[in-house]
């Protein structure tokens, strides 16, 4: 097709301009983390950072705590999804696989988070801790359930521990949608959840 | 065809309002006050930097081998790969998709690039709809303007301004520039256009090659708001965006939003290799003039560019011209040194639109030698171009005068002597330009020589 003989003329066209234009080699060293580690407690970090990002983390002892916590805070919330085991909140209306029209109805997303990121409060959640994408964004409000032990320092640690992450898709989420793009001030909920809240658990969830 | 950008005539028109000027220097150094703050709490920022800096460098000087193994990667992910060495190529293919796809609304989240290609008003003559679905390119995208930053696309509109398009626009009551009501009709806006677009365009920050995934970073969550409740997903990506490996990522995202907006990440840093069962993923990846500045030894490092705007909020020029006095997509100093290498005829003024301060080389995450491109291509454009007689008379007596210790003895001295004694109104017109906003200096008492002998010599 022409088309495609088109297209393979333009891919090998810049890749013999890059070639014939690229600088001498230079070496990419091993990057050495522990120059940037900070001795900290990462948990304290995190929870800063979460708040900073305009995130909520409540620290609970196991997932009834969460139930009760949940129950408290989104007291409003009709339509929840949770993918967490142990937390079935027994509201759960919406089936997973919906339409986005459908899932715009979802009050409340709850998902397991991976890992937390203390520097900057970021959780890290893939295609494995939901069934649909769209729901950590398209939901009010988000929970994010994280085990203590699960939060790590800095992103070179978070980069090197989702590295190689097998599914289709992940996402680093530090705190819910906002945007400062109206004269610098900022709007917690923007395109995404109006919410994000971390709740980190002491033990095993 | 080109017409040439004119940097001091529209800074000049930009400089008419003084407290609006005021108000905009102030916005983005505050921006940068921030920036400086989420640096000094990173441990290792400057090593960081290098680090970032060595990456790049790495990285050009194997391009072609990440770019195809980027592709092979992402095809084995279940993506399309396309490639487009302009503009025009990029804008056909993206249509050809869209019209294969029988696309007729398109969700777009921030992608520079698009901008750089003219991508919009090319989809709209063919009767596509597209929808910038990040707030402040919506704003600037409902105001028939192009962004005046590449981070923050309506920093040079008043929330009042905001107020009054969106009522025109939006039907939204006046507010008085109120920002959370207009955030929120906004989201009620596009959460409508998320849900019946049909498909999803975005740029890309990162392009992993070991992975063949790309990844995008937000605060608004409309990247994946446009990806996930659409079929297909187009990505266009400049190809200087591929990064060997995830553990670089991990560099560049700590220096990205710190160097950004100051804070610690984007609230959505989304990582995209495969689309979802049923769904398509194409990324174009785009040249458009990039092969050539990476043939260029003296400018090729601006080709590390993560498009953070650090420099621009630091540059004093910037803060007080705005950015659509640039007439480029991307202003400020990176795009300063970016434009000429595209067209050398129409961006020639750029280069010029600097103090040379050094500040956008010292805020650089990347470490691009930005000030030293500046004159570099300082260097290029007057050799190129007929200067002024007067200019080039003008800069013939400076050239003998400081080569002549002895005749620059009696200049200095002459020239205190005029400054001294010339009325006001002489000298505003005698130095024109350089006087127009400013007074000149008195001169001192001595010259420096005349100083030195009384107090040096004895």
């Amino acid at each position: 097709m022409a088309q495609d003989e088109q297209a393979k003329m333009s891919r090998d066209q810049i890749l013999k301009e890059i070639r014939s234009s690229k600088p001498s080699k230079a070496p990419l060293s091993e990057i050495d983390i522990k120059q940037f580690s900070a001795a900290s407690v990462l948990e304290e970090v995190f929870i800063r950072n979460v708040e900073a990002v305009g995130g909520k983390s409540i620290y609970v002892n196991d997932e009834k705590e969460v139930i009760k916590n949940i129950q408290n805070l989104f007291s409003g919330a009709k339509e929840i999804i949770s993918f967490v085991k142990g937390i079935d909140l027994g509201s759960t209306v919406i089936k997973t696989i919906s339409t986005a029209r459908e899932l715009d109805k979802l009050d409340l997303a709850v998902i397991k988070g991976q890992f937390g990121v203390a520097e900057n409060g970021a959780v890290w959640i893939s295609d494995k801790d939901f069934d649909n994408r769209l729901v950590p964004f398209i939901a009010t409000h988000v929970v994010i359930v994280l085990n203590q032990r699960d939060i790590i320092e800095n992103m070179h640690e978070a980069c090197l521990r989702m590295s190689g992450f097998k599914e289709g898709y992940g996402v680093f989420v530090s705190g819910p949608s906002k945007t400062a793009d109206i004269e610098q001030s900022l709007v917690i909920g923007a395109q995404g959840p109006m919410s994000v809240t971390v709740f980190i658990v002491n033990k095993r969830c | 065809m080109s017409t040439k950008v004119d940097h001091p005539q529209a800074a000049e028109i930009f400089n008419q309002l003084e407290e609006r000027v005021n108000w905009h220097d102030a916005a983005l150094w505050y921006v940068r006050q921030k920036r400086d703050h989420a640096a000094s709490q990173v441990k290792g920022w400057e090593e960081l930097r290098s680090l970032a800096a060595a990456i790049k460098a790495h990285t050009l000087s194997k391009l072609d081998e990440y770019l195809v193994q980027f592709e092979e990667a992402a095809i084995r992910n279940g993506a399309h790969v396309h490639w487009a060495i302009d503009a025009d190529a990029h804008n056909q293919i993206v249509f050809d998709i869209l019209r294969a796809n029988k696309a007729r609304m398109v969700v777009k989240s921030k992608s520079m690039l698009t901008e750089e290609c003219g991508l919009n008003h090319f989809l709209e003559d063919k009767g596509i709809e597209v929808i910038d679905t990040d707030l402040g390119e919506r704003i600037v995208q409902l105001a028939n303007e192009p962004p005046s930053h590449i981070v923050m696309p309506a920093i040079h509109k008043r929330r009042e301004e905001i107020d009054e398009l969106f009522h025109e626009h939006l039907r939204t009551k006046l507010s008085g520039g109120d920002a959370v009501y207009l955030a929120r009709e906004a989201r009620k806006h596009l959460r409508e256009k998320f849900l019946t677009a049909d498909a999803a365009l975005t740029g890309v920050n990162f392009g992993v090659a070991a992975t063949g995934g790309i990844v995008v970073c937000t605060n608004e969550g409309n990247a994946d708001m446009g990806v996930h409740s659409t079929p297909l997903h187009i990505a266009c990506m400049g190809l200087e965006k591929v990064i060997p490996r995830d553990e670089h990522l991990g560099v560049f995202l700590r220096l990205l939003a710190r160097s950004a907006t100051g804070q610690p990440i984007t609230s959505y840093t989304s990582y995209y290799k495969s689309p979802k069962p049923g769904n398509e993923m194409h990324i174009v990846i785009v040249d458009n003039g990039r092969s050539n500045q990476l043939r260029r030894s003296d400018f090729r490092k601006s080709l590390y560019c993560i498009r953070c705007g650090a420099c621009m909020n630091t540059c004093p020029v910037y803060r007080r011209s705005g950015g659509h006095s640039y007439g480029y997509t991307i202003p400020g100093p990176i795009g300063s040194i970016l434009s000429p290498g595209l067209d050398l005829e129409k961006y020639g003024s750029l280069p010029f639109a600097s103090t040379l301060c050094g500040s956008c080389s010292d805020v650089c995450p990347v470490k691009i030698d930005i000030h030293s491109q500046l004159y570099k291509w300082r260097q290029i454009i007057t050799e190129k171009n007929q200067q002024p007689a007067f200019k080039k008379m003008l800069i013939f007596i400076t050239g003998f005068i400081f080569s002549h210790p002895q005749v620059y003895q009696i200049a200095s001295n002459a020239f205190g002597a005029m400054v001294r004694f010339t009325p006001r109104f002489l000298i505003n017109t005698l130095l024109i330009t350089w006087t127009k906003h400013r007074e000149f200096p008195q001169p001192g008492e001595y010259t420096f020589s005349q100083w030195r002998r009384m107090n040096r010599q004895k």
